[in-house]
């Protein structure tokens, strides 16, 4: 009572103490308050404080790297199963998911669940390349010494990215270039963004691919063949990583299949050409050295993998019941057409069956170092993991694109590839034979086995597809586009 | 100021020779494959405050009080909050036209303000990388960001408006305490759904909205004030009911999930206007006497044998009109018996017993006895519960809803205080001994099942407690 008289009193005295109290409060906490808050569990960055240095960037380059390693993308989906079973190379017979996705019934709950999986994971994949790319602004190749290698590299994944998801979820563009595409996604916040039109979509492809493509210039020095790796972590072993040449091959493989065969043609023999890669010979081959493994001499881009392994003994290498692959029933006549001679894929990627029960299994993807149990036998340079972009492929594009412009160019660069896999050169055979789409699709077929490339060229060239028990499944939009998810429409608003 | 920071580590080890040698340094080996694991749960928060009393005439009084709060979970743009809150008080029993002997103490009371939580992790609110061994990736190791952070992501707010009354008569033997509320909660930070091609599907954001609005009543007296016997009565009595105000599409796409779903009892369903308790089932006509099979009532008044989970209207609510507790303490010289009651009425449950174990269940085996009697078995049948060859799961129907009342003597408590002669020998300030029972009985309108989880039990303990 005594401690304030009356009222005016009361208010001269508030706003003196108050304010000064306030305002020391306020002081307080705003300056050394700051440091005090500032506290994160370990293994743990706020974004701002990851990403202002190389090893922050590498560190998040090789979290992107290891995210598209996961199963539902290319460390099992993309690379050996959804993708394969589509393309009819396998069957299992009792397993609801392969039996469906084998009979492109898309509504399929697990099925759905599955290309669900493969949609998200993809955009998360390409949301953490955006973040990269959101942060290098803040930098530049004066403050921070491989600027444009992590620039391109974030670039080249995302236009890679969002290539295989046109390629899933939406039409041929050479059958309907304005039909409806996908949401490009060039952000990192909670905002989906918009739907483009489909040629827009390649157009932002192409862009981010040629914009990589200057960026990427100094991997002629980091790339040698014979493979000698520069001491930087990050430099080593850049097939590893997106280097120039995948974003020259990812560029062959838009434009082909786009229908610009002048420019598909173009960047295919810049990789051919660079000297970085080489066909692996037949006794390579015969030899199996790409086994489970990022080819030697060929891959021109694959992902690192300590774990697909495992994902792939389960599937390829162990018979288990309703889970393990087994190859469709003509999968040998497919491979010995006597007519080339000997193919040595087929001793290559197949085992043949020890015993009667036994069954014939797909082991182009099982690392014997590993089956085996002896890593102490493994080469140095057989690095375990998953193919994205193989040199033979170059050739293919090559081969297709010049068709009908060079064919004797064009059936030089098949010729190399078959005569390299243990078969007669058309030109050497007697009569010479010419060559057709129809064989590149064909060898297209037998090489790419387990690599998710072939349902997308059957697609590319609306093919017929022949299914386990021969019979034909007319090429549609029904079986050749995968209907977008109903989750991204759900909630857009 | 704060500084939380709990560390958890784990690894195991196999191959132990002996039963003797269990410490973890006995192990001979790692299991095979097997890896350390680990977390870290690490955060700071910070308050300063600045109170102000007044009081007029010892007949007015006002108190203030602000306060700025900062925690570590949000980015540095919205890390601090500020709140405050205000009241006005009369004395009543000082007013002179109120003076008398046997009123004590009479006062009005009203207070309004804010009051503020985090409910978040903090990478939710700023895009934190988060390193993992997953994410090797040859030449170096892979961070990747837990998830897309919300920059804008604010403190929740409630804004309290709270009016009471105390009142105390003859000596303060006769106590009663009244209080209105309403709580309205602002910028509640819940789940928002968005479409996977951001990158996330999931996001935090402050989207919700909800209101509280309640009575709290409190009333004791001393029936008996005396040097030897001493009697006190007293009872709490509370009610509350919330509605949610606004939802993100988030939980709006849970409700769709947990509608479809036919469990045992139904999930929770959240809809603008609703309570976050309501119970929602599909009305039910009773069983077809014809066939055995439930009658459903649509929408739209319409009868069908097809149950259709959009047909689902609010029954009830899970929470309990009213809810309070009364009690008892009585004691002589240095004996004390203190009763506590509980109750509380108008809750309407979900009655799983009988969805599970009388119309879910096989009469073959161990059955609840109504399985037998009260279930349909041939057409013409008037029965309760379904066909006895339907074993299905019942659906989500009213058939299941009950109206519970409930009284609970919860617990009952006799102790002896020691005196002097004691308390000095054992050199303690104060010490008691006595026994009490949990649980002792109670009338419910509904007979369920808690299962074996979490049983209907009756305690029993003694107790002794000193006080140095």
């Amino acid at each position: 009572m005594n401690f304030i008289k009356n009222i005016s009193n009361l208010n001269t005295l508030l706003s003196t103490k108050v304010i000064m109290i306030l305002s020391v409060a306020i002081l307080l906490l705003s300056t050394s308050c700051n440091k005090f808050l500032d506290v994160r569990p370990e293994g743990e960055l706020p974004e701002k404080q990851l990403l202002t240095d190389a090893n922050g960037f590498e560190a998040a380059l090789f979290g992107v790297y290891g995210s598209m390693n996961s199963r539902s993308l290319y460390g099992e989906n993309l690379s050996h199963n959804a993708t394969e079973v589509l393309a009819q190379y396998f069957v299992c017979p009792g397993n609801n998911n392969a039996v469906n996705l084998g009979a492109y019934n898309y509504g399929f709950s697990s099925v759905e669940s599955l290309f669900q999986d493969v949609w998200s994971k993809s955009y998360s994949s390409i949301a953490y390349t955006n973040n990269v790319l959101k942060n290098l602004e803040r930098f530049s190749p004066q403050n921070l010494e491989y600027y444009n290698i992590y620039k391109g590299e974030a670039l080249g994944l995302r236009a890679f990215l969002h290539f295989d998801l046109v390629r899933l979820f939406c039409e041929n563009i050479q059958l309907n270039p304005t039909a409806s595409g996908i949401p490009y996604s060039t952000d990192f916040a909670l905002k989906a963004p918009k739907f483009s039109r489909l040629d827009t979509v390649y157009n932002y492809i192409i862009n981010d691919l040629l914009e990589a493509e200057t960026l990427l210039k100094d991997d002629e020095q980091y790339l040698k063949f014979p493979k000698n790796n520069p001491s930087t972590p990050f430099l080593r072993d850049r097939e590893t990583h997106f280097n120039l040449y995948a974003m020259q091959a990812t560029l062959a493989r838009v434009y082909l299949s786009k229908g610009d065969n002048v420019n598909a043609a173009l960047y295919a023999e810049k990789v051919i050409s660079s000297g970085k890669f080489k066909l692996q010979d037949k006794t390579e081959i015969s030899n199996g050295i790409s086994k489970g493994m990022i080819a030697p001499k060929e891959a021109v881009f694959g992902l690192y993998s300590n774990k697909y392994f495992s994902t792939v003994k389960d599937r390829f290498w162990l018979q288990t019941s309703f889970y393990s692959y087994d190859n469709r029933s003509n999968i040998s006549i497919i491979y010995n057409d006597i007519q080339g001679g000997h193919d040595y894929r087929w001793d290559a990627f197949f085992k043949l069956p020890a015993s009667q029960t036994d069954k014939l299994r797909f082991s182009k993807l099982v690392d014997p170092y590993q089956v085996n149990d002896q890593e102490y036998l493994r080469p140095a340079d057989r690095i375990k993991g998953i193919n994205l972009i193989r040199l033979p492929e170059m050739y293919y594009i090559a081969a297709e694109a010049l068709l009908a412009t060079n064919s004797e160019k064009a059936r030089n660069y098949f010729d190399a590839v078959i005569s390299s896999r243990g078969l007669v050169a058309l030109k050497d055979r007697v009569p010479a034979v010419p060559l057709t789409v129809n064989m590149i699709t064909d060898d297209r077929y037998k090489e790419f086995i387990g690599e998710g490339q072939t349902f997308f060229n059957m697609k590319r060239l609306n093919l017929n597809i022949t299914d386990p028990l021969m019979k034909v499944i007319p090429a549609s939009k029904a079986i050749y586009v995968v209907p977008i998810p109903k989750i991204e429409f759900d909630y857009r608003n | 100021m704060n500084h939380t920071n709990n560390k958890y580590s784990s690894f195991s080890g196999i191959g132990f020779y002996a039963d003797a040698l269990r410490s973890i340094n006995f192990a001979s080996s790692y299991p095979i494959g097997g890896a350390p694991g680990g977390s870290q749960d690490l955060n700071a928060d910070v308050a300063g405050f600045l109170n102000l009393n007044y009081l007029f005439r010892n007949r007015y009084y006002f108190d203030g009080v602000y306060q700025i709060s900062g925690s570590s979970k949000f980015g540095a743009n919205n890390r601090y909050s500020h709140f405050w809150s205000a009241g006005l008080g009369w004395n009543l029993h000082n007013e002179e036209f109120l003076k008398n002997d046997w009123l004590d103490i009479f006062k009005l009371r009203v207070s309004t303000g804010y009051t503020g939580k985090v409910s978040f992790a903090p990478y939710q609110a700023l895009t934190t990388y988060r390193y993992n061994i997953d994410l090797n990736y040859l030449n170096g190791i892979g961070a990747i960001p837990i998830t897309i952070g919300n920059p804008d992501l604010r403190w929740e707010r409630t804004m309290n408006y709270n009016a009471g009354a105390d009142i105390s008569i003859l000596k303060r033997r006769i106590n009663l305490s009244a209080d209105v509320y309403l709580r309205k909660t602002t910028d509640l930070v819940i789940d928002k759904t968005i479409p996977p091609s951001a990158g996330a599907t999931i996001g935090k954001d402050n989207l919700g909205e909800i209101e509280n609005k309640g009575i709290e009543i409190k009333l004791d007296g001393y029936v008996i004030q005396g040097k030897e016997w001493n009697w006190q009565l007293g009872a709490n009595i509370t009610h509350n009911r919330n509605k949610i105000l606004k939802i993100s599409n988030a939980l709006k796409a849970t409700n769709d999930r947990n509608n479809a779903l036919n469990t045992l009892a139904p999930l929770p369903q959240f809809q603008e206007g609703e309570s976050t308790t309501a119970l929602k089932v599909v009305r039910s006509a009773g069983i077809d006497p014809a066939t055995g099979k439930e009658v459903f009532i649509k929408l739209n008044g319409d009868r069908t044998f097809v149950f259709d989970p959009a047909d689902k209207v609010v029954v009830g609510d899970l929470q309990p009109k009213v809810l309070g507790t009364f009690y008892s303490v009585l004691s002589y010289k240095r004996f004390t018996a203190a009763t506590y009651f509980r109750f509380f009425f108008d809750q309407y449950i979900y009655n799983t017993t009988l969805a599970s174990k009388v119309e879910g269940s096989n009469p073959m085996f161990n059955a609840d006895y109504r399985v037998f009697d009260s279930r349909w078995k041939k057409p013409g049948d008037i029965a309760l519960y379904r066909n006895i060859a339907d074993q299905s799961l019942p659906y989500q129907t009213t058939r299941f809803v009950q109206k519970e009342n409930t009284l609970t003597l919860s617990r009952f408590n006799l102790s002896y205080e020691l005196g002097q002669q004691w308390l000095k020998k054992i050199r303690a300030n104060k010490a008691s001994i006595g026994v009490s029972m949990n649980d002792i009985f109670r009338l419910s309108t509904v007979q369920i099942e808690r299962g074996t989880d979490y049983l209907f039990s009756r305690g029993f303990d003694l107790n002794l407690n000193i006080i140095f």
